[in-house]
């Protein structure tokens, strides 16, 4: 496969929803840990109210007015962190896509770094600092590297969600430096960030849908 | 000015900041919140929507200062600007200025009309008064006071007679987990366990003099010290007066004495009783280890029976409260805590989630394992919990497995013989029928026990075997007050004296209660009321039986004692209406929450005065406390709709008081009349008079009120200057001091005079010397503990009033103390 279509994403998007709901308690279990136990229940409304939503947008006319609303449906319902995080990755993927009605590798990739690069700022989390951008920075890196070794799509989210996981497990042994989870310094080493967690069910969710 | 916009996760805290930076501004800034999201479920969070149409709200050529809280507040404030018009943009100010405090220095310094530079520097410095306030010098020191006090330790020696049981327990587990510490604790510096864990703070054994060592780790470390010192200083919450833990009756299990004609076991609830025994055997519970696949659902199922058996249990705690009084349904807080224990849950869930078991054999597991602990203890009070612990884990059984619970229902009256009885088992029995509870397993101090003697059900315990030998349906009697069970196939002779017993029990009972219900009239036909004084339902009812004309003074500050937050007003509706019912309609004086002076209650907080009993007390708390204050008069009225109520409010010292209190009542019947709730519009309003300024305006304050109630121990107090615990000056301290009749004669004329009805409440009601004299003076009405009622009543009887006169005049001239004692020949 050369490309993803409008419906392949809703799919994905469709996809996500129900993966969020199948998750809630294990993401809330995972925030309760260390963090304020909102975030399963955050990302399930957030992504409710995003499939609530895709039918009148499997009639958007280009991926970004898509990825736009997606975005703004996110920010206005999730109320948590992940809300303007999230929010900000689909404003910020976006902004490169006008009038795209389908994405090849490339693109892919350039929304997904334009809206990585978007939550960073939003977030002020580098890498290592037990948030959700120790999944999605290499995640936007194995993009790269399989464009550059001129894998498919399939490929690319294949390896995209190897390295996704990874990144995930990698937040277990780490000191949170951001969100509710920093105020508990060493003790919050041995809980995998939730958020992290979330970011790699949306791409493993991605990688189902295209399939 | 600049506008201002507080933005946070709770839509009540961004309220809470706004009206109080509101204040600041005298209502000139333009504030907005943008507080929660609208989620009625779930309404913590923050809509970025929602802040940036506060924002343009706020909007000002000045321009606009954005406070906010932390985490998705800070990003979505962000992205609220970000949506705004270009020209609003460029007026915003994000400012990372702490909320509250930034939120009134900002709208203190928008007010002048600063620019918006200068009211977010304002807003920065919003620190620096409490800074200044609490000492600290500077941001530099903070890191290291910080790391001074983690991993601080406490220690403190267990201080009241009974040791750390239950009720203590509970309460340290709730002190603890309401601060945001990490609490570990031992005993004499043996292992520590968790604090926040009812299963294992139970578990220590403490007992009196035990040192207990808290090692806490946390930013709330002070806080946690504060209350915990409150706690010790509060006796760990148990009466300092208490009695002394009885020691266990040896109970002689020889095979002899099975052989014998009669049983002997501890006696634990008094009365005597015949009838038929109900021999129940209990059925050993026994979870066989079950391995299930779907441990989500497991968990689920553990979880929604947890929820089930609180509530059951908390409508029971409920319940018993009303009926029987505080202390025995604080029992069940002892259950729920368990129920609530986080660490116990963990541990079961993951047995669940790693050993695969069976939510019930994973739960059966772990409280098997804990009521061996308990049952290993050495301590005769701590070892009876075990009988709480099977009793909550089969409840919880009972619901995971979706199966009925174990009812006892007896046909006819009989006598219960059973192995061992929880207390909610205790309390679901059926009064009537029930003649008597023999148990193999128990204790003078089991729970189950306790409130068999509230029920008046007599009960016999710790009988081990020799309940083997009773057959089902046998007619045997007990008494419950020697421990003894008779067999009347071995020893009829003693049944039929037994019953002949309780006839005259019986007939005695009978015949002083009801003569105690019968008026007090003198001899010369001058009718007296005696009212009791009282502090529960379950006092109310044995002033009923004592024969109490109403209640003259019911002390509601023991609803607010030992708990971490006051009552609702619900549950004071529900306990105040329990009173009533008990007094079968009698009228109820009830006084308003006295607090302060020797009663501490922590969580009210009232600090530290240096001169407590001159400071804020009684009516002074509550007109500051006004939310408490109302609560407890909507509860007071809304009874008043069914029953004779009124309302007393104590410690008043002047006018002032009695205006302010009365026109809070007024407000609270205003917002009772407009929700349509039902009232009565008579309730009578009175005072207790203890502070002696109230001598010298009653004509003034007669016109606020209907009633004066003389407390004269309070009174005798104030007027001498004299503390009555005080042992080197209490041998002055009388409350038939020369000055104290003077005063008492005052008080009682003025009223007369003035149309208000007195009564006295304090000590001096139940000496019936001092009746002889305070008759003299026209004193119609004495309030009064219960147990002194009929002999009160009864000397009242014998009184002739015209031929005992006592004249003023020569009372006036009883100068001294001991002029009166001889006088009265005390």
């Amino acid at each position: 496969m050369k490309t993803i279509n409008i419906s392949q994403l809703i799919k994905w998007l469709e996809k996500a929803a129900l993966v969020m709901q199948e998750n809630k308690d294990y993401l809330t279990k995972l925030d309760s840990d260390i963090g304020d136990a909102d975030h399963g229940f955050n990302m399930e409304r957030g992504f409710n109210k995003v499939r609530e939503k895709l039918d009148e947008l499997s009639n958007s006319k280009d991926i970004a007015s898509l990825f736009k609303n997606t975005g703004m449906t996110l920010i206005s319902s999730i109320g948590g962190a992940s809300g303007p995080l999230y929010g900000t990755l689909f404003l910020q993927a976006s902004m490169v896509l006008k009038d795209k009605t389908e994405l090849n590798l490339i693109d892919l990739k350039n929304c997904l770094e334009n809206g990585v690069n978007g939550v960073k700022l939003r977030g002020k989390a580098s890498v290592g600092d037990k948030t959700m951008i120790d999944v999605l920075d290499p995640a936007i890196q194995s993009l790269s590297d399989s464009l550059n070794a001129n894998l498919s799509i399939n490929e690319a989210l294949e390896n995209l969600v190897k390295v996704a996981e990874k990144g995930m497990t990698s937040t277990t042994d780490l000191i949170a430096k951001k969100g509710r989870a920093s105020y508990l310094g060493e003790r919050s080493i041995g809980h995998q960030d939730a958020g992290a967690t979330s970011s790699y069910l949306i791409f493993k969710s991605l990688k189902e849908a295209i399939n | 000015m600049v506008g201002i916009v507080i933005v946070s996760h709770s839509e009540k805290l961004a309220d809470g900041v706004k009206e109080l930076a509101q204040q600041m501004s005298q209502n000139k800034v333009k504030i907005f919140a943008a507080g929660g999201i609208d989620d009625e479920s779930n309404p913590i969070g923050t809509d970025p929507f929602k802040i940036k149409e506060a924002i343009e709200l706020a909007d000002s050529k000045e321009g606009i200062l954005v406070l906010m809280d932390i985490g998705s507040a800070v990003m979505n404030a962000e992205l609220a600007s970000e949506m705004l018009s270009d020209d609003l943009k460029e007026k915003v100010l994000l400012c990372e200025a702490p909320l509250t405090e930034g939120a009134i220095a900002a709208a203190a310094q928008a007010m002048t009309g600063a620019d918006l530079k200068t009211v977010a520097n304002e807003a920065r410095n919003g620190l620096m008064g409490k800074k200044s306030l609490l000492g600290s010098d500077g941001e530099e020191q903070k890191p290291k006071q910080i790391a001074q006090v983690v991993g601080k330790e406490i220690e403190i020696k267990v201080p009241n007679e009974l040791g750390l049981h239950a009720r203590p327990a509970v309460r340290l587990v709730e002190l603890v987990n309401k601060y945001n510490n990490e609490v570990s604790v031992s005993k004499n510096k043996r292992d520590y366990v968790s604090a926040g864990s009812i299963s294992q703070v139970g578990t220590l054994g403490a007992k009196k003099d035990d040192v207990l060592t808290f090692k806490v780790i946390g930013e709330e470390f002070l806080e946690f010290e504060k209350s915990l010192q409150e706690f010790y200083a509060n006796n760990f919450g148990d009466s300092k007066k208490e009695i002394k833990s009885k020691k266990p009756v040896q109970v002689k299990t020889n095979g002899a004495n099975v052989s014998s004609e009669n049983i002997q076991g501890v006696p634990v609830s008094k009365g005597i009783s015949v009838g038929p025994a109900k021999v129940l055997h209990n059925q050993t519970v026994i979870v066989e280890k079950t391995i299930i696949n779907n441990t989500t659902e497991e968990k689920i199922k553990l979880k929604s029976a947890l929820s089930k058996v609180v509530e059951e249990l908390e409508d029971i705690r409920h319940k018993t409260m009303g009926l029987y009084g505080k202390e025995d349904a604080e029992i069940f807080d002892f259950h729920v805590s368990l129920l609530k224990d986080d660490e116990k849950i963990n541990e079961i869930e993951n047995l669940i989630e790693d050993e695969n078991y069976s939510a019930a054999y994973a739960w059966f597991y772990v409280f098997e394992k804990l009521e061996l602990k308990y049952l290993e203890m050495n301590n005769q009070y701590f070892k009876e919990r075990a009988s709480d612990v099977i009793e909550v884990r089969n409840k919880v059984l009972v619901q995971i497995l979706d199966c009925v619970e174990n009812e006892i229902n007896l046909t006819e009256p009989s006598i219960l013989i059973v192995e061992e009885i929880g207390p909610a088992q205790t309390l679901s029995l059926d009064t009537d029928k029930v003649l008597g509870i023999v148990s193999k397993v128990g204790g003078e101090t089991s729970h189950a026990t306790i409130l068999a003697r509230s029920l008046g059900i007599p009960a016999i315990t710790g009988l081990e075997n020799q309940v083997d030998v009773i057959v089902d349906g046998e007619l045997i009697g007990i008494d419950g007050s020697k421990g003894v069970i008779y067999l009347d196939r071995k020893n009829p002779e003693k049944i039929a004296s037994l019953r002949e017993e309780k006839k005259i029990e019986e007939k005695i009972f009978q015949e002083r209660f009801s003569r105690a219900k019968m008026p007090a009239i003198t001899e010369d036909e001058v009718k007296f009321k005696i009212l009791a004084n009282i502090s529960s339902p379950k006092e109310a009812k044995i002033a009923f039986e004592n024969g109490a004309d109403g209640i003259g003074l019911y002390r509601t500050e023991f609803l607010y004692m030992n708990r971490e937050t006051p009552p609702s007003e619900e549950e004071q509706y529900e306990i105040y209406k329990q009173v009533c019912e008990n007094m079968q309609g009698l009228p109820i004086t009830i006084r308003s929450l006295d607090v302060g002076g020797d009663k501490p209650i922590p969580y009210l907080g009232i600090g530290e005065e240096t001169n407590p009993f001159l400071g804020v007390r009684g009516i002074r708390y509550c007109l500051q406390n006004k939310e408490i204050f109302k609560t407890q008069l909507r509860a007071i009225c809304r009874v008043s709709a069914d029953y004779e109520i009124r309302i007393m409010y104590p410690m008043v010292g002047m006018l002032e008081e009695v205006i302010e209190a009365n026109s809070i009542l007024a407000e609270v019947q205003d917002e009772l009349s407009k929700e349509g709730v039902e009232y009565s519009k008579h309730i009578k309003k009175g005072i207790m008079v203890e502070v002696p300024s109230i001598l010298f305006i009653l004509p003034q304050i007669a016109k606020e009120l209907d009633f004066l109630s003389i407390g004269t121990n309070d009174l005798t107090q104030y007027l001498l200057a004299m503390d009555r615990e005080n042992v080197s000056i209490s041998k002055h301290y009388s409350a038939l001091h020369p000055t104290v009749i003077s005063a008492l004669i005052s008080i009682i004329q003025n009223s007369d005079k003035e149309g208000l009805e007195v009564s006295l409440c304090g000590e001096l009601a139940r000496n019936p010397k001092a009746t002889n004299l305070l008759s003299s003076i026209g004193l119609r009405s004495y309030s009064m503990s219960s147990p002194a009622i009929p002999a009160i009543k009864e000397a009242i009887r014998k009184m002739n009033i015209k031929e005992n006169k006592i004249s003023l005049d020569d009372i006036y001239k009883w100068s001294t103390l001991s002029v009166v004692k001889s006088k009265l020949q005390l």
